[in-house]
């Protein structure tokens, strides 16, 4: 991630996913999860593939055609807010940033809601990966 | 030896609007009586910390319930619940509190309740002024209508209980203490299926202030509210609107903490909650 203020966020993929998939606790959450969600800072998205609840892929959008089943994402500013290390309130985690700071998280609640355990260790995954970028 | 902790658990049969229930509750202390309720899909063990802190207990007789349904306080054997949606009322719930404290032969209780029992302690404070010394509205606001389709998957059959403990989680400070987050969240995951979204009828649905608050008597029952930073529910702006309306009601903002701020980190919990235990003791007197 940019340190600059007013840069593009930039997603460390391959960080993120090395991350998530050494973490204990995204392998027990996402136990027999196989999903396609869409990460999307401003216009520019990044598509992380869940099969059998093992993060296997990491990787612009634009080279891979499949719909996503989960679509997360917004601004730069709300994307550098989530990834500080104490975040601010409401920027704890993707759900009430979404519900606070219009973050968009959408596409099949069922899943999200089901598997938000898992999907939140992607955030914690992410504030790893961008730290160690520091 | 094992080291107890000074708490006194058991079981009462109280009966409330002709339905008989066996509730557990958990007691310590002397001197004041504090009725504790704990939050919506969760039970009276959020209240630990507090039970086991002799600078409260020292002056104040705390009293910790699960509510029916909840922790181990078993539905009651007279209705056939398995048939009906479980949903908390308010004239149940503020029904149940007044019975039971007039079961345990409490004087004037302190009421406080967080969450879905910060609700309730305004509803007390403006339905029943007289059977209270005052009440605290931990995370408390006039309403907290919305939420319609996240309810809906608060009890869903492909979404287990497990999910509603990673919810709750996103209410927790990312300051507090992990274990006592996780073991906050614990609770949530071990409630039965149709019990968080019931209790929310009350909290989502029916609790409404709007147009009362204005209505409570200070003058009748004291009333402390307050709120955490970091609770997305019952917000800081939400909890001062509710204390505005409330005329002499004293409102407290939490610096840092979340929307379970006795259990995710009961010692920062603390320092906003003994200066109003104290102003209550001296109020008493």
């Amino acid at each position: 991630m940019s340190g600059a203020t007013d840069a593009r966020v930039r997603l460390p993929l391959e960080p993120v996913l090395a991350n998530l998939n050494r973490d204990p606790e995204w392998n027990l959450a996402a136990r027999f999860w196989t999903a396609r969600i869409e990460f999307f800072v401003d216009d520019e998205r990044c598509l992380m593939t869940i099969e059998s609840g093992r993060a296997v892929a990491f990787e612009p959008a634009a080279s891979v055609s499949s719909l996503p089943m989960l679509r997360i994402g917004g601004p730069s500013a709300s994307w550098r807010e989530l990834l500080r290390p104490v975040p601010r309130p409401f920027f704890q985690d993707f759900l009430p940033a979404s519900l606070h700071h219009g973050f968009v998280c959408a596409g099949d609640l069922e899943s999200f809601y089901a598997y938000y355990g898992a999907i939140s260790r992607i955030l914690v995954a992410m504030r790893r990966a961008v730290a160690d970028q520091r | 030896m094992a080291r107890f902790a000074d708490i006194k658990a058991g079981y009462a049969y109280i009966t409330v609007e002709g339905v008989e229930y066996r509730l557990y509750i958990e007691q310590a202390g002397s001197g004041i009586p504090v009725l504790l309720q704990h939050t919506a899909g969760s039970d009276g063990r959020q209240w630990r910390h507090l039970l086991e802190d002799e600078e409260i207990t020292r002056h104040f007789h705390l009293i910790a319930y699960d509510l029916p349904y909840h922790g181990k306080s078993l539905p009651p054997l007279g209705e056939r619940y398995w048939e009906t949606e479980y949903k908390l009322t308010k004239a149940w719930f503020m029904s149940f509190v007044v019975t039971l404290s007039h079961e345990l032969e409490l004087d004037r209780p302190v009421f406080m309740g967080c969450s879905m029992g910060g609700h309730l302690a305004p509803d007390l404070a403006l339905d029943h002024p007289e059977k209270f010394r005052a009440v605290i509205g931990v995370e408390a606001a006039a309403h907290s209508h919305g939420g319609d389709e996240r309810r809906m998957y608060l009890w869903h059959p492909r979404v287990s209980n497990e999910a509603k403990a990673a919810m709750m989680h996103t209410l927790c400070a990312p300051t507090a203490p992990e274990p006592y987050r996780r073991e906050t969240i614990w609770c949530y995951s071990q409630g039965a299926p149709a019990v968080f979204k019931g209790d929310l009828h009350y909290y989502a649905v029916e609790h409404d202030l709007t147009d009362t608050a204005r209505n409570i008597d200070t003058g009748k029952v004291d009333v402390y509210i307050l709120n955490g930073d970091y609770d997305w529910s019952g917000t800081v702006a939400a909890g001062q609107a509710l204390a505005a309306e409330i005329k002499g009601a004293r409102w407290t903002r939490m610096e840092g903490l979340g929307h379970f701020p006795m259990s995710e980190d009961p010692v920062q919990f603390k320092k906003y909650l003994l200066p109003i235990l104290d102003d209550i003791r001296a109020r008493s007197a």
